[in-house]
């Protein structure tokens, strides 16, 4: 199996793939901001016409690649490339200051190949001994799996579980749009417009939530990085560092693989603890901080162990590891590979896709060894030029979909919604979580009361449900466990506790509008859901019942509690409210707006002559300066785009003046 | 950029030969000299930032007022362009573009496979070179889709592969409005076949006389939620519909005892039961006669059942948007006919998985019409289903 899995990654097409979601990962990564989850997401529509293998091998790739580009600016700009990178650039700038920028780059490549390999290791021995159960997983089974991971919201939502259980449940019910599950001949929850009939596909909400947020962030700041630190000495260097230190990366590839491991959504984790585990363990604690190559090798090791340790109970539980994870499970349905213990039954393809995301992680590893100093040229991408591209590349793959124009203002909605969400602190992540969850937990609890005649001790008599209903019980106590070891941690990076006491005790006025909205949203469905049969209704009234009971008592407690210090409060934030229109800078309010106006050209125009005009006109109002340049540069991305469309058979909208 | 706020302040120095343009405040923002133009930098120039912003705006209005203009022009060249081309000749010019095929489903299904079967065999009989491009439009069981081929323009050049028999349901049930999908233009069936039944090893009823009467469960997709009641009558059981997302899951879900009975179109079902290993047990093809292909497998007439076969069978057609002049509809069908009883055709749709039964536009009208009659019967199920 193992033989015919790397030859089959070995084959042309896949060969191809694979290289160029490496180069795609590589881009995306290095890009400040922009982590796995957003590269991910942006190709995932792109996907549909591939063969399920490519697909798969190609966004593996991508994730791979990503995790390693995400180093490249924490180490030499000092800005994390993601979360996931956040203790890299702890010790990796500073060795950048002091002219050690290769040698860092070095350490980065091999510890996050050395991690990402173990734990690839222990994903391989853990997914033979679990398709053993795989044809015993039936309705009721997956069901508790289901709720195993939708109880993951306490731990993605980092501390504040009533604010994700709020979003978990608003994707919930936003999931039961379109088909129902239990019946599937009613349309639900469509409020008179026909394409919500056809329900809420996960790649729409993935897009906006992580591409177009994203652009309305980026354009927001405006401009691009100017310092960045050179490049002096050779990569190379930093494997000889590597090798120097096996304890270092003994202790780091535990800690990361055991975060990962965790279906808890870890990977801004994974770095940061390693690092300080290492940090009071190591001979070398007293440099941490200052320019050491074990802080750095301790948090790229950590972080290329949880990589890889999030995909374990993706592919194998069909529980999202991490945010990319659960991205990568979309692509899975999308595919109709039943994702969890299944996938690994379905021939070749498995080993294929794991054969895959080994080669990426060495394809990866050589070219930031060999190539980073040349990488790091890719921050000087301005944002005038980088947020419009990738609208134009949200907007293409949102209509690849399903070649339906209303998807694109469903990815716009998303993309807004999901801004304002995190500017509130709220977490967008627990929505898709809830988006993704939905339809397995109604349909597989409807399908076991199906087998069981109605009778619901079925879900404690099938023996492999009732265990994971315990495991789920035993984890969310741990959290509370969890929660009492980290408390402690923290107190020896003062840094860190000061910044999560900052994060659990911000609260914004813009809460209140977000919560009203949401319970007028929650109402609405509720009050729609009367016309439905007892069956049909049940789950999305219940949790429109639940939704609205937990805004309440937010809305309660916001008011009674926090009350008194908005007085004083509330000029600032307003103030944060309404960002002045500095030149090169788009409030999102105009950058939404401009999308909009997209939309309209490219009903009236087409996609190809919308995309030019669009992206010359948000990169001059963006603060492009040269007007050539940009002119030639928006001829030249629709043309790569229209090149890319025809590559992978996509329908590209045509003008309404051209039909 | 704006330039013309500022030419209305330009002041001529006569003695040293220097232009000086002004912003409205009386700075200084370019000064042209002997040598050439120097633009000072932003900040020199003293332009506050709501002027900036509402330069870009006039210059945003200004592109976007152009841009209608042109738009516009376009339009009304276009339209001019077609008005004598409709009323000249009296043979229809068709196809003037390429021909869009409507899939109302995902990439991979029945659908799509049997639409890009055909669409190089349109081509084939094309009277002008075009190109068939298959578009998938999937969603809310094919009604999106389909919508999209009754709202399309009836030139020919807008075409669908859809199934009345998965229609007639959701038109009883008020789902598409007050279309009739007896106006739509029937050219031709791709392919037919009736759906096999069968039972999971485990299962008690491995005998369908004994379902008589009994609580049976299902396993169904969405798609065969209709078609399977259908069955469940005609055998007298009281069906439990268990709904799974695709037929591979289904299959799995007997086989594993979850489930009693499954009926799905035999040519996927049938690879079900042989990847099995005899925890899929065939009863009975629910059709009048056996199906060639699998001779041991007696029909449901056989056995005493008298099941509908226009209801229960999966069919894919090639259909038009209503509204097609009648010259039209002579040609294009003549195009289909001749397309679907090319013998590579025939080849290439049974590789698939879907036999080949080609059935002219007459006799496609007469069948739409005849399940919409049959569906009509068993709306008492349409009902029971939708709870």
């Amino acid at each position: 199996m193992w033989l015919e899995g790397f030859r089959e990654a070995f084959s042309q097409g896949n060969i191809l793939w694979l290289v160029l979601g490496t180069a795609w990962g590589m881009v995306v990564g290095v890009l400040p901001a922009l982590g796995s989850s957003f590269g991910v997401a942006l190709m995932v529509s792109f996907t549909f016409a591939m063969d399920p293998v490519a697909a798969l091998i190609f966004l593996c790739a991508i994730h791979a690649a990503c995790v390693y580009g995400d180093s490249v600016t924490s180490i030499l700009i000092n800005v994390p490339g993601s979360v996931a990178t956040v203790a890299s650039a702890w010790d990796g700038y500073p060795m950048a200051e002091k002219g050690l920028g290769g040698r860092a780059l070095g350490i980065a490549a091999i510890a996050t190949l050395i991690g990402a390999s173990v734990s690839w290791v222990s994903l391989i021995l853990l997914a033979k001994p679990i398709t053993k159960f795989a044809m015993m997983i039936g309705g009721p089974e997956y069901f508790a799996l289901g709720v195993m991971a939708l109880s993951l919201v306490s731990v993605a939502a980092k501390g504040e579980t009533i604010k994700g259980l709020i979003m978990a449940l608003c994707g919930l019910a936003l999931s039961c749009i379109g088909e129902d599950p239990v019946t599937g001949v009613n349309y639900r929850f469509s409020f008179g417009v026909r394409a919500l009939e056809a329900g809420i596909p996960i790649v729409i909400a993935v897009l906006g939530t992580f591409a177009v947020s994203q652009v309305l962030t980026l354009l927001e700041q405006g401009g691009s990085i100017a310092k960045v630190a050179k490049v002096q000495d050779s990569p190379l260097r930093g494997v000889v560092e590597v090798f120097r230190r096996p304890l270092t990366v003994a202790r780091a590839t535990v800690v990361g693989w055991y975060v990962g491991m965790l279906p808890a959504l870890g990977m801004s984790l994974a770095g940061i603890t390693s690092y300080l585990v290492e940090k009071n363990y190591s001979r070398e604690r007293d440099s941490f901080g200052k320019a050491s190559p074990a802080g750095l090798l301790a948090a790229e090791v950590g972080k290329g162990a949880c990589a890889v340790g999030d995909l374990i109970p993706t592919f194998t539980l069909g529980v999202p590891g991490s945010v990319t994870g659960a991205i990568l499970m979309a692509a899975l349905v999308i595919h109709g590979v039943q994702p969890g213990p299944r996938f690994l039954l379905s021939g070749v393809m498995p080993y294929t896709v794991f054969a895959g995301l080994l080669l990426g992680l060495v394809l990866s590893a050589a070219i930031l060894l060999f190539g980073g100093k040349w990488l790091s040229s890719i921050v000087y991408l301005p944002n005038a030029i980088l947020a419009p591209t990738v609208v134009v590349l949200c907007f293409l793959g949102a209509y690849a979909q399903r070649n339906y124009t209303a998807d694109i203002i469903a990815m716009v909605s998303f993309g807004v919604l999901s801004y304002l969400v995190k500017r509130v602190n709220y977490s967008a992540v627990c929505m898709i979580l809830g988006l993704i969850l939905g339809p397995i937990i109604e349909a597989n609890f409807h399908r076991s009361l199906g087998i069981s005649f109605g009778a619901y001790s079925i879900f404690l008599t099938r023996p492999i449900a009732a265990v994971v209903f315990v495991i789920t019980g035993l984890f969310l106590g741990w959290e509370y466990l969890k929660g009492t070891v980290f408390r402690l941690r923290y107190r020896s990076a003062p840094y860190q506790r000061s910044k999560v006491a900052e994060h659990r005790t911000r609260n914004d006025p813009g809460e209140i509008p977000l919560l009203l909205f949401l319970a007028t949203v929650m109402t609405a469905f509720l009050w729609s859901g009367r016309a439905y049969s007892p069956r049909v209704r049940l789950f999305p009234t219940l949790v429109c019942i639940f939704a609205l009971a937990l805004i309440g008592y937010r809305m309660t407690w916001l008011i009674l509690e926090v009350g008194k210090a908005w007085r004083f409060a509330l000029p600032g934030s307003l103030a944060k409210g309404v960002p002045e229109p500095v030149s090169g800078r788009l409030p999102w309010v105009w950058t939404v707006g401009l999308m909009l106006g997209y939309l309209v050209l490219v009903y009236v125009l087409g996609f190809i002559l919308a995309s030019a005009v669009f992206l010359l006109v948000t990169g001059l109002l963006a603060g492009y300066r040269r007007k050539g340049v940009m002119v030639l540069l928006s001829i030249g991305i629709v043309a790569c785009v229209w090149g890319f469309a025809r590559f992978v058979h996509l329908l590209l909208p045509i003008g309404a003046i051209f039909r | 950029m704006g330039f013309r706020e500022v030419c209305s302040s330009v002041v001529t120095n006569r003695g040293d030969l220097s232009v000086r343009v002004l912003n409205p405040r009386g700075v200084t923002v370019a000064r042209w000299e002997a040598k050439g133009v120097q633009i000072l930098p932003c900040e020199e120039r003293g332009i506050s930032r709501m002027m900036m912003w509402s330069r870009r705006i006039r210059f945003a209005s200004g592109f976007l007022s152009a841009l209608i203009i042109v738009v516009l022009a376009l339009g009304a060249v276009s339209c001019r362009g077609s008005y004598p081309a409709q009323q000249g000749e009296k043979l229809p010019e068709w196809p003037q573009q390429n021909i869009t095929l409507i899939v109302p489903f995902n990439p991979g299904g029945g659908y799509d496979i049997t639409a890009r079967i055909v669409a190089p065999f349109l081509e084939k009989y094309l009277p002008k070179r075009a190109n068939v491009v298959v578009k998938n439009v999937p969603g809310a069981g094919g009604k999106i889709g389909v919508m999209e081929l009754f709202n399309s323009k009836p030139d020919g050049h807008t075409l669908g592969v859809i199934s009345p028999v998965a229609l007639a349901p959701m038109q009883l049930t008020g789902e598409l409005g007050s279309k009739d999908i007896r106006d739509l233009v029937w050219f031709g069936q791709l392919d037919w076949a009736p759906p096999l039944v069968a039972a999971g090893a485990k299962s008690q009823f491995k005998d369908p006389v004994k379902m008589k009467g009994q609580d049976v469960r299902f396993a169904c997709t969405s798609a065969t939620v209709f078609p399977t009641l259908v069955v469940a009558e005609a055998l007298g059981a009281r069906p439990k519909v268990i709904l799974y997302d695709g037929t591979g899951e289904a299959a799995m879900a007997v086989m594993r005892g979850d489930a009693d009975v499954i009926s799905l179109l035999w040519t996927s079902l049938i690879k079900q039961v042989e990847a099995s290993e005899g925890k899929l047990v065939p009863l009975f093809v629910a059709a009048s006669k056996r199906v060639q292909q699998l001779p041991q497998v007696p029909s449901a007439k056989e056995l005493g059942f008298n099941v509908e076969e226009s209801v229960t069978g999966a069919t894919h057609m090639i259909a038009g948007p209503p509204g097609m002049s009648g010259d039209l509809v002579t040609v294009v069908a003549g195009v289909v006919e001749k397309a679907t009883n090319d013998s590579e055709f025939k080849d290439q749709m049974e590789k698939a998985g879907y036999p080949a039964v080609p059935m002219a536009k007459e006799e496609a009208q007469q069948f739409t019409q005849q399940v919409l009659q049959t569906t009509e019967k068993y709306k008492h199920l349409l009902e029971a289903a939708s709870k």
